[in-house]
């Protein structure tokens, strides 16, 4: 809309759908990721999803997004046909979500150079790759995590009602992604109250705002119940997830995990030297920054002391996502710029190199299938 | 006794035979007269002093000055301006206009220029005017020759009051059939055409036939359509409360630009206030319009009034009000309805610029000033600006929240929605700033359609104008009686369902003019509301009977992805229309409003009674006017109280 402002009018300028470098990186990394995958699959690996599928865990963890597409693709009788079609699907999300991530990154001032060298580090770190590849069921959560950030950061930022609708959208992500990232919604829905002046100061204007951040989260809460209950699934197979996971404590090893999201993401560096770095070129938008930071953590420590089935390196992709997501909105000066992709690349060969934590041999084999290195993988096919 | 200045006028010659030239025109005529008012003791020395100062800052003639601030009447004025001239002074409502000279065709002449034939004596025309200048004389050599004619002076509420009443059947047929005269295509004269009856009895034909031979199919292909339209509606709905929440799709008028602005670039601005036995709110309306942060001798406050309503104008003739203020009687006639009156005033406005305000209402005081920078700052196109509108009343009683809700929805986010999105806007009823010319190039306000601020919304729109929406807002008072909120509600269905059946005439013409997005969005946000209004309880009916009662099996009647669909509209769908009429509260900060939300869906149901009076309106009585009483809410008595103790 025309700012009218005391001197000239601003006539707004409509900004294209997409870019076309923005669509070349997309198109780029589409069909790299898809080739990845088919190789992977063609191979003779089987996705860990389409096990998890045969196995019946479909709406048994309550990451109902994920369980939603399982459940479409389960309805496919053939298991090439249901790899490929996961298969394509991850690609063709991580694949936009890459030209999205370009596009932004040149907004905040990365250079050309520099944000396709992020976006090619990212691809090469082994959980990102085996995430789009091999076990997709935690995309939900990373999209949850990496659109959460750039709506915190608008809060803290812009701060208008679009912002608070925006970020109470993007909640039910959260309940959506499982349950272990639906507390999370706690937290944030305070700080959204929090983040508005009047919500400081007025109990009515906090329970306001409290309740518009999370009405969205209770509406498809209830919408969730009322799908599941019309294709008859069951209300207890709603509540069954959440149970089985609060239901009781255990005390797992805290440290490792926390041991292997640092590890698999030192990334966690940059937003944390970022709430202390002298002369930023923008104001300090701290809340954003250590969010990138906090919700992970909970993740990797939810997963010690609650039951579930989360996989050792799903905290730390959330975090690979949420720091790349917070290097879209932020502005950084340039030598907090080449630490962000010093720790970037740190990752990936962290990544690949720190077995210990975490491996998929059978993956890693059907993904290095072709290189004469190492020919016996290509008969390795796992039961099921 | 002369009555008139003898002349001889050529384009050079500065002289007037008899009134030297100099001495007729401009500041030192009104110097001259206010000399003589000063002689005369009807003003004093230091109120000339203060109107110079005025007259000089805001850019406008002495005479303004001195006659909107209330100095003198504008009969002593214009009375020694005839001494200045040294001709006669006309009072018209002793001597009236012989209606004989009068054209019909100089109609518009008399009401813009302050010019209008006299009478004829001893052979010479007289002209009545309320100042001489060569502009005149060439209006007068044009119709009556040269030396044919001499001038007297008048005031200019004399001629108005004159011709208004002279022309009154003209401008009564004007005010009432000129849009149907230029354009019946887009008058709702007549709520269907010939062809929408024909295909109307199509569509209703196959629908019967279709019942009778495949009932079952026919409900299901029924449902799927009620069912994709409401998904439509919803997701519509979605996109704009978001795009509209944003901060970015406010036209914002800084504090600063208004404080910028030079009054003595100022236009004349007229205010248009259509009123009806609305003698108890006028204290009220004149306290906020003197409010207004404009020049006073710019502004020109025009009281549209009934003239059967002789107690509305009986207590606006008590109030004493400054010279700003003028009264317009408008005949009896059919339609009796707001656009005609205003249609009827709309003959008589000098304003580059003019607004519409109801009875109660309070506008911000800067709202003409952040008006006028919208026009001089945006589209060359842009023809209307539209203020927001919010209630002062809002916690009188649970309807008057709901109210205050929907109309933070509607004006807050909304409306800058479709600005953002460039499409056409429905104007709401007041509040709504026309550029004139631009508002009399497109026939201005429908007398037919009983909502015709969104009818003229779509009509801008359709002839390339565009509309936006500034930061500025009137707080009216919201309607807390049930049988009143349904009278209202009614109407404004109806005229939705007219804008909608007007302009679905030639929908491919439509199409064409306002774009495949304007299209789109004429249909969801003009079209859909009353259409769903009158579904809803239908299937509000068959969901209660599929969930409640469980004695019979319509689940046939959503076969998939209309089941899922029809599940998403009336769970994540419903909640989420609450949860947007939640958060319009957070915008304006009425965060007691918040809770009150959740009883949104009550309130819709309010919305299908009132729609089923409309529809049945639309078929009987489709022209009907149903008043909103103004008045009765308790702060607006309280603050009448206050007024009239101060006035006291």
């Amino acid at each position: 809309m025309t700012l009218l402002a005391s001197s000239a009018p601003v006539v707004s300028a409509r900004k294209p759908l997409m870019r076309l470098a923005t669509a070349i990186v997309w198109i780029v990394s589409l069909a790299a990721l898809l080739l990845v995958a088919s190789h992977v699959i063609e191979a003779g690996f089987v996705r860990r999803d389409i096990e998890a599928l045969r196995a019946g865990e479909a709406w048994r963890n309550g990451g109902w997004l994920s369980q939603l597409v399982l459940s479409l693709v389960g309805l496919v009788p053939n298991l090439d046909w249901q790899q490929s079609i996961l298969s394509l699907t991850a690609a063709v999300v991580a694949g936009l979500a890459f030209g999205l991530l370009y596009d932004r990154l040149r907004a905040s001032g990365w250079t050309i150079v520099g944000s396709v060298a992020m976006l090619v580090l990212l691809a090469s770190h082994a959980n990102v790759l085996y995430a789009i590849t091999a076990a997709s069921r935690g995309l939900p959560l990373y999209f949850a995590f990496a659109a959460l950030i750039p709506a915190i950061r608008q809060m803290e930022d812009v701060g208008d009602v679009q912002s608070t609708i925006g970020l109470g959208l993007l909640m039910p992500l959260l309940l959506l992604a499982g349950p272990l990232t639906t507390p999370l919604i706690v937290p944030l829905a305070l700080g959204a109250a929090l983040a508005d002046p009047d919500g400081r100061r007025d109990p009515r204007a906090f329970a306001a705002m409290l309740l518009v951040a999370v009405i969205p989260a209770l509406i498809v809460a209830i919408g969730v119940v009322g799908f599941v209950t019309q294709s008859g699934i069951g209300i207890v197979n709603v509540i069954l997830p959440y149970y089985a996971t609060y239901g009781a404590l255990r005390m797992g090893d805290v440290a490792q995990s926390l041991g292997i999201l640092f590890t698999f993401a030192p990334v966690a560096v940059v937003p944390l030297l970022y709430c202390i770095w002298p002369n930023l070129p923008e104001r300090r938008y701290v809340w954003s920054a250590l969010a990138v930071v906090a919700m992970p953590v909970w993740l990797a420590v939810g997963r010690m002391i609650f039951s579930n089935s989360m996989l050792p390196f799903v905290p730390a992709v959330a975090l690979l996502a949420a720091y790349i997501s917070w290097l879209c909105v932020v502005r950084l000066p340039f030598l907090l710029r080449a630490i962000a992709m010093l720790a970037l690349a740190i990752a990936v060969v962290a990544s690949w190199t720190q077995t210990g934590f975490w491996d998929d041999p059978l993956w890693k084999a059907a993904l290095f299938s072709g290189l004469p290195t190492d020919p016996g993988y290509l008969g390795l096919r796992p039961g099921l | 006794m002369p009555y008139a200045v003898a002349r001889h006028f050529d384009g050079d010659n500065s002289e007037l035979l008899g009134v030297p030239r100099e001495r007729t025109m401009g500041d030192r005529l009104h110097l001259e007269a206010a000399k003589l008012l000063l002689e005369r003791r009807i003003i004093t020395l230091t109120g000339l002093a203060v109107a110079m100062r005025q007259a000089a800052e805001w850019g406008s003639t002495l005479a303004r000055t001195l006659i909107s601030g209330g100095q003198v009447r504008p009969m002593d004025y214009y009375k020694a301006v005839a001494d200045v001239y040294g001709v006669r002074f006309i009072d018209l409502q002793r001597e009236p206009i012989d209606e004989t000279l009068t054209r019909v065709e100089d109609r518009a002449d008399y009401a813009e220029r302050n010019i209008v034939p006299w009478r004829r004596i001893d052979g010479r025309m007289l002209i009545a005017t309320t100042e001489i200048t060569a502009e005149h004389f060439m209006w007068g050599d044009e119709r009556f020759g040269p030396d044919n004619y001499d001038f007297v002076i008048t005031s200019p509420f004399d001629i108005l009051w004159e011709t208004q009443k002279l022309f009154r059947n003209w401008d009564s047929f004007f005010a009432r059939e000129a849009l149907y005269s230029w354009k019946p295509e887009h008058s709702a004269k007549f709520t269907v055409t010939g062809p929408q009856k024909a295909t109307l009895c199509v569509l209703l034909g196959g629908l019967v036939l279709s019942l009778i031979a495949a009932p079952f199919q026919t409900a299901v292909v029924l449902m799927a359509t009620f069912t994709t339209i409401y998904s439509l509606t919803f997701v519509f709905k979605f996109i704009l409360t978001f795009v509209g929440s944003s901060r970015k799709a406010d036209m914002e008028i800084s504090p600063e630009a208004i404080a910028a602005i030079d009054d003595a670039t100022l236009p004349v601005y007229t205010v248009l206030v259509p009123m009806y036995k609305e003698a108890r709110v006028l204290p009220l309306l004149t306290k906020a319009l003197k409010g207004l942060d404009y020049p006073a001798s710019k502004l020109e406050v025009k009281l549209v009034l009934e003239e059967d309503d002789t107690e509305t104008i009986d207590a606006a003739k008590a109030l004493k009000l400054p010279g700003t203020f003028e009264i317009v009687r408008v005949p009896p006639s059919q339609p009796k309805t707001k656009p005609k009156a205003c249609n009827y005033a709309l003959q008589f406005c000098r304003g580059e610029f003019v607004t519409i305000y109801d009875a109660e209402d309070q506008p911000e005081p800067d709202q003409l000033k952040k008006a006028v920078l919208a026009f001089r700052q945006g589209d060359p196109m842009l023809a209307c600006v539209q203020g927001r509108l919010n209630y002062f009343n809002r916690s009188e009683n649970w309807l008057t929240r709901m109210f205050t809700l929907e109309y933070s929805q509607w004006f807050d986010f909304l409306l800058p929605g479709l600005d953002w999105l460039k499409v056409p806007i429905p104007l709401g009823g007041t509040s709504n700033h026309f550029r004139l010319s631009a508002l009399r190039e497109v026939g201005a306000w429908d007398p037919y359609n009983v909502t015709e601020d969104a009818d003229l919304g779509v009509r801008l729109a359709q002839e390339g104008y565009t509309v936006g929406v500034i930061n500025s807002t009137t707080y009216e008072e919201a309607n807390g009686v049930l049988p009143s909120w349904i009278k209202q509600r009614s109407r404004w269905i109806k005229g939705y369902m007219q804008t909608w059946l007007v302009h679905m005439r030639h929908p491919i013409a439509l199409w064409r003019s306002i774009g495949t997005k304007g299209f789109l969005s004429f249909h969801f946000f003009i079209g859909a509301p009353p259409f769903t209004m009158l579904l809803a309880p239908i299937l509000w009916a068959i969901t209660l009977a599929l969930w409640v009662t469980h004695s019979f099996d319509l689940g046939w009647l959503f076969p998939e992805p209309f089941g899922t669909m029809a599940l998403f509209n009336l769970v994540i769908g419903n909640l989420f229309l609450v949860y947007f009429g939640v958060i319009a509260a957070l915008k304006r900060k009425y965060y007691d409003l918040v809770p009150v939300g959740v009883l949104l869906p009550v309130y819709w149901v309010l919305h299908s009674v009132a729609a089923y009076k409309a529809f049945w309106q639309l078929l009987f009585n489709p022209h009907y006017w149903e008043k909103t009483e103004h008045g009765t809410s308790a702060i607006t008595q309280k603050t009448l109280e206050s007024v009239k103790q101060e006035a006291s």
